[in-house]
């Protein structure tokens, strides 16, 4: 077998590492989103404030020493309920995008590979799910199940991955008619070794790049389901302080803004790195 | 001066008054008290002042303002205006006026504050032909000169959403309400003052047993078509509400009357098989012309044509309607009022869901009337806005409460629920959420009602006695997270249902649940979508929950607070007495309030159901909400009720913008 | 060429079987929901046999299969009933909005496309240039920002500073072709239009143009486009004559996909902006239980699916040979 084909997994993850670190704004990114993250785990012990703590007579007050980013309309503190909701929000993110990746990796390297009436079956799924109004099942599964995080993670999950199905699929219809899988198949190869061991590590790339990318889309459309009072409100997730700030976004700005970049940031911090690894993952890419 | 000037000064007279009496807190010192002339503020180097109840401004502003020529005449120390045949002769120190020479009482005399001479100003306006209105939410003084109205112009009024029907016999959301009060007239109608009134009835009179009504419907009155409005039409109406197979929400509304007679084409008689003295204000619907829907079947009355483009009596017809965008309505020449034909020749509802955007469009000028301007901004608005436009306060004729089971382990002591009361700072939350646009309230009548008690208690926000009641109910341990446990060890923990969905409602439960929390109360909030959770409270599957109504004109409150509106032995919820409420002085009491048709005894029997309401607490009575509404100047000649009711017949747009 | 025509044929035939599939999925969803029609019709307070009569006058009573199978009757014939809620034909309702959407999504396409092919162009180029940085950090900030912040943002501070734009509704009364003549009408949309034009476009720029970017990239990269440049040929005429064409051939691909897209409303826009589009009018049908409506819509969009998947796949076929067909 070609050394090639088979790169031992250190050398190969040292390759992309170097080749992501040209790419400054996705270092940047990546830098971000540590410390989003870390905030997120150590929201207890970094905010001042439980994210349901209010104070009456500090009600919709501007940024200052005692609330770094103001208080909201009930007087509490949006610096302890905007680090409270990176919980939330990147949580939703990451469980909606890992739902999504895991259903349409496996849904389209199946469909791809075995193609035939199981390719027929399975994309004529993918495309009721994606025909599904997203809405409709939402409303559907939060009047049926309460209102939680766990049931808004799997709702955007499960209707988010058609896409990722569809493109791993194309990926494989091609790469299964390649030289390697033909010369794998001719040494003996079961099936499953064969999918999982060459076809799935060749498409990896864009499979990642994607998921990169869903993480950002998911807490999008959180933020959105919030628009429509579905969002995550306790702890509040940065959708649901944002447009919990809908009414006073000309009286005191400070509280749209604030969520408002955070998930503007956060998405933007993961589409950069997805760009990185696009460019990193890139077997063409010369640099 | 025709009675409606004279309701106004009332109103006003009592408005004043009680500013006088909040004049004494230190807190309203500062009140700016603005004067418009035709909505231009009027402007005066010394600002206008409040003494004894009344607004004083600068004389030579405010006459010049009028269009009077002023004199001052030292050597008598007196003001003179003179506009047209008016002359309007004001001593500095006297509380006597003269006008034409004949002397008048006034309650202020004019005076010089801050080196300005200053004179009463409405005693002025109204002298010199204008009227004067007193705007108690923007501490206005609004006046106008007189003008004759005119037909003519166009009014744009902002609705948040399509109106599902335009048949008053299926429309339940307010956006279908609004357009259908302009284009059906009902068998009835209130006046300003919410008092019940004829509208296609001339007159009615009531049986001596009070189980006959008959009603002499008005003649002459012409459907938008042209056909002529008979008894025939209303018994239609009200037949077709009572049909097995009507599919609205209404047909309760009638369950008294037993049969429905007219003997001539002028004459309708109703026989009831019970008094109910509610009836009346269920004869508000609008009723639909006969000649178009009969033999159409009662069950798909909804997919009538006319049910969207409706034929009606009232003083608008109906013009044209897009679905996503606007409602247009025409005036209707041969309104039957006499001398009440609408003045506004087209009124346009568009569609607009967005409140922040309906702001958006009043303020950029693509609409001219907003109905409920949101609290945050109603501040701001005033202050840059102050020459364009005019707000209202509109009061809501309901309130917000909390549901206590009754009969539940923690809610069944009185002292508990009384110290749920205690520890709520309600008059705080009014501020808070509303910006103090609403009305803490203690029973079961908001203020605008005629059967309001005013004199009920008031429960104080009280921490310390909330504590106290519930140390004495058993509640007495305190665990390590700050909540209360009685002597089994039981936490005195609940769970709270609402609908989700609304901001102010998460807003109003947040503060709760940290109010209680603060004696020892904990409370789970969990907000669930509206048709789940109505399933829930009428299958009585909840602790405690969180809910307001919005209540007719008349106080019958069965539904509500009757034993048998509760769950009956099947389980099945009879009224919307969910919480199981059950007390028969006050079963006794609601009974005889349907009973009678006289007003006097009946104020006194529902002023004793709120005290004793406000006694056994089977709800925390928390508060209601007022609206700011929002017009431009331009609208004139406005008449409608505290609570919004509109009189859209009397507006009209100022004469000189129109072409 | 047979060989084709079996194939679109046993595709007709899925899509066929697709939809039924789908339609009796969203209709046992709608039953299994909770709340249903009658409940909204009716008051709180109605009694078990008023609500009964109500079912049975509406067919509620009868088990959801033999409902569902009336229903697929009725449709079969171009029948898709009435709205229970405001008792129009659910036709006429989803004709009276179909038109503002479809605008919106048309333009909105147009300009996307015409904006992001040849700004993917040049990006990909001049990889890494400054021009390819500013352009995707754009594209990448129209796509992060939750798009009804956007919408209220620019609703705020740019709809209500010029007078000029509209920022409610999508045109002004009685402004039409025949009183104002065709100009007036065109400058009067616009000023509707461009509000959320803006948002929608700005808020979907990033993923064509990454598209288009990394398409591109591809084929610059291949051998062909090498061997062209090597072979001396201007860089313009490799881009246009080779790398473009074949960079847009998946783009070509792509608008199969954008079918069912053109036909959906989209409920933030519609709300912020007024626009009377489809999307109010299915988040309402949903939140009001309406039945017919939400069915309605729920084939309209499945129908899109299926006739845009089926053409991407036809239009893969016509583009890439390489792809076989079993």
């Amino acid at each position: 077998m070609d050394a090639r084909l088979m790169p031992k997994e250190e050398t190969y993850a040292q390759m992309v590492w170097r080749r992501f670190r040209h790419h400054k704004l996705a270092m940047i990114s990546l830098g971000v989103l540590i410390v989003l993250y870390s905030m997120a785990i150590l929201a207890p012990w970094v905010t001042p404030y439980h994210y349901d703590h209010m104070d009456f007579d500090k009600i919709s007050q501007p940024p200052s020493l005692e609330h770094w980013f103001g208080t909201d309309r009930i007087g509490a503190d949006l610096f302890s309920r905007v680090i409270w909701g990176s919980r939330i929000s990147l949580s939703v993110g990451f469980a909606a995008a890992g739902i999504a990746l895991v259903l349409g990796t496996v849904i389209g390297a199946i469909s791809g590979y075995y193609g035939g009436v199981i390719d027929d079956i399975l994309m004529r799924f993918t495309e009721i799910v994606a025909s599904f109004p997203t809405m409709f099942l939402l409303l559907t599964v939060i009047a049926v199940l309460p209102r939680s995080v766990m049931n808004i993670m799997i709702v955007i999950g499960a209707t988010s991955w058609p896409g990722l199905a569809r493109l791993v699929r194309g990926q494989f219809l091609s790469l299964r008619e390649q030289d390697y899988v033909e010369a794998a198949r001719a040494i003996g190869a079961t099936n499953t070794r064969i999918v999982f061991k060459h076809i799935l590590l060749n498409t990896m790339a864009p499979i990642i790049v994607n998921a990169s990318l869903r993480i950002g889309g998911a807490i999008l459309t959180e933020s959105g389901l919030s628009f429509l009072g579905l969002g995550v409100t306790t702890p509040p997730s940065w959708g649901t302080i944002l447009n919990g700030g809908r009414p006073l976004l000309r009286s005191a700005p400070w509280i749209t803004t604030i969520p408002g970049i955070f998930i503007f940031v956060t998405v933007l911090a993961f589409n950069y790195v997805g760009d990185g690894l696009r460019d990193a993952l890139d077997p063409r890419a010369t640099k | 001066m025709s009675r409606k000037y004279i309701g106004i000064l009332v109103v006003t007279a009592l408005l004043f008054g009680s500013l006088l009496g909040s004049g004494a807190l230190p807190v309203n010192a500062a009140i700016r008290i603005a004067v418009t002339i035709d909505g231009r503020p009027l402007v005066t180097d010394v600002a206008p002042e409040i003494r004894n109840g009344r607004t004083l401004v600068p004389f030579r502003a405010i006459f010049e303002s009028l269009g009077a020529r002023v004199e001052w005449d030292e050597r008598t120390n007196t003001v003179r205006g003179t506009k047209g045949h008016i002359t309007v002769t004001l001593p500095i120190g006297q509380r006597l006026a003269y006008v034409n020479g004949a002397p008048v009482n006034i309650d202020v005399a004019p005076q010089i504050i801050s080196g300005r001479t200053m004179v009463p100003g409405r005693f002025v306006a109204e002298t010199l032909g204008s009227t004067v209105e007193w705007n108690a939410a923007t501490n206005t003084v609004a006046i106008r000169s007189l003008v004759e109205p005119r037909v003519g112009g166009e009014m744009v009024y902002a609705l948040a959403g399509d109106p599902t029907t335009l048949n008053p016999l299926l429309s339940t959301d307010s956006a279908s309400n609004f357009v259908i009060s302009m284009i059906h007239s009902g068998l009835l109608r209130t006046n300003e003052r919410l008092e019940i009134i004829g509208d296609l009835a001339e007159e009615w009179s009531v049986s001596a047993d009070n189980l006959t009504l008959t009603f002499r419907i008005r003649r002459g009155v012409m459907w938008h078509d042209g056909r002529p409005l008979t008894a025939a039409d209303i018994k239609f109406t009200y037949d077709t509400i009572m049909h097995p197979d009507y599919t609205g929400v209404r047909r309760r509304d009638f369950r008294a009357v037993r049969e429905i007679t007219t003997p001539d084409d002028h004459t309708l008689v109703m026989r009831l098989s019970e008094i109910d003295s509610s009836l009346l204000s269920k004869l508000f619907i609008g009723i639909i012309p006969r000649h178009i829907f009969q033999g159409h079947p009662v069950a798909r009355l909804r997919e009538h044509p006319n049910s969207r483009s409706p034929i009606g009596t009232g003083p608008y017809h109906f013009g044209s309607w897009l679905p996503g965008q606007q409602v247009v309505l025409n005036r209707n020449p041969n309104y039957f009022w006499a001398g009440q034909e609408p003045y506004i020749q087209r009124v346009r509802f568009r569609i607009i869901p967005d409140t922040q955007a309906q702001l958006v469009a009043l303020e950029a000028g693509q609409i001219d009337w907003m109905g409920s301007i949101p609290v945050d901004d109603i501040e701001r608005v005033r202050r840059t806005h102050a020459a364009r436009l005019q707000f209202r306060e509109v009061k809501q004729n309901g309130y917000w409460y909390i549901g206590m089971k009754q009969d539940h382990p923690i809610f069944r002591e009185l002292r508990v629920r009384q110290a749920l009361m205690y520890s709520l700072d309600r008059p705080g939350m009014v501020q808070t959420l509303f910006k103090g646009y609403g009305t803490v309230i203690h029973g079961d009548k908001p203020p605008v009602s005629w059967a309001h008690n005013p004199n009920l208690y008031t429960y104080p926000h009280n921490p310390a006695k909330a504590r106290q009641l519930l140390e004495q109910a058993g509640w007495n341990r305190i665990g390590a997270d700050g909540i209360r446990m009685n002597a089994a060890g039981q936490r005195l923990s609940f769970e709270l249902i609402s609908a989700s969905g609304d901001q102010t409602r998460e807003n109003m439960l947040n503060i709760i649940r940290n109010q209680w929390r603060a004696v020892g109360v904990d409370m789970r909030i969990e907000l669930i979508e509206i048709s789940v959770y109505f399933g829930k409270l009428d299958t009585g599957q909840f602790e405690i929950y969180q809910w307001g109504w919005n209540l007719g004109i008349d106080p019958d409150n069965f539904i509500f607070f009757h034993s048998t509106s509760g769950f009956n032995a099947e389980g099945v919820l009879m009224g919307f007495n969910d919480v199981g409420y059950s007390n028969p002085a006050v079963d006794r009491l609601i009974e005889r309030g349907r009973a009678t048709f006289n007003q006097e005894e009946r104020r006194k029997i529902y002023w004793e159901i709120q005290e004793i309401l406000n006694r056994d607490l089977p709800y925390v009575f928390l508060y209601n909400r007022n609206n700011i509404a929002a017009h431009v100047n331009r609208i004139r000649g406005i008449v409608w009720t505290e609570i919004g009711t509109t009189f859209f017949e009397k507006w009209f747009i100022d004469p000189a913008t129109l072409r | 060429m047979l060989y084709l025509l079996g194939y679109i044929a046993r595709r007709f035939s899925q899509m066929l079987i697709l939809l039924v599939g789908i339609s009796i999925v969203s209709f046992a969803i709608m039953h299994i929901a909770p709340g249903n029609p009658v409940d909204l019709m009716t008051d709180r307070l109605a009694t078990a046999e008023e609500k009964a009569r109500i079912a049975t006058l509406y067919g509620f009573d009868q088990p959801i299969p033999v409902q569902y199978i009336r229903w697929a009757s009725q449709v079969i014939q171009g029948n898709f009933g009435r709205s229970f809620v405001t008792g129009e034909k659910v036709l006429d309702m989803i004709a009276a909005r179909l038109p503002a959407t479809l605008f919106l999504n048309f333009l909105t396409l147009i300009i996307i496309y015409a904006l992001s092919i040849p700004i993917g162009i040049i990006s990909a180029i001049k990889q890494y240039s400054w021009f390819d940085h500013v352009v995707t950090f754009y594209a990448f900030l129209g796509q992060s920002m939750p798009q009804f912040w956007l919408a209220l943002l620019l609703l705020f501070y740019v709809g209500l500073r010029f007078p000029f734009i509209q920022t409610a509704g999508m045109s002004s009364y009685g402004v039409t072709v025949a009183t104002e003549g065709l100009w007036a009408v065109l400058v009067d949309r616009s000023r509707y239009l461009i509000l959320p034009l803006t948002v929608v476009t700005f808020s979907n720029l990033a993923s064509i143009t990454r598209y288009m970017r990394a398409s591109m990239l591809d084929v610059i990269n291949q051998d062909y486009v090498r061997t062209a440049k090597a072979k001396g040929l201007a860089p313009k005429i490799v881009i246009l004559k080779h790398a473009f064409r074949n960079a847009l051939l998946p783009l070509v691909t792509m608008m199969g996909f954008e079918l069912p897209i053109l036909f959906s409303g989209s409920v933030i826009i519609e709300t912020i902006f007024a626009w009377p589009g489809v999307g109010l009018l299915s988040w309402n049908a949903v939140m009001q239980r309406d039945y017919q409506v939400i069915m309605a819509f729920n084939l309209l969009g499945a129908s899109m699916m299926v006739l845009g998947s089926f053409l991407a796949d036809m239009l893969y076929l016509v583009v890439d040979p390489r792809i076989k067909y079993n």
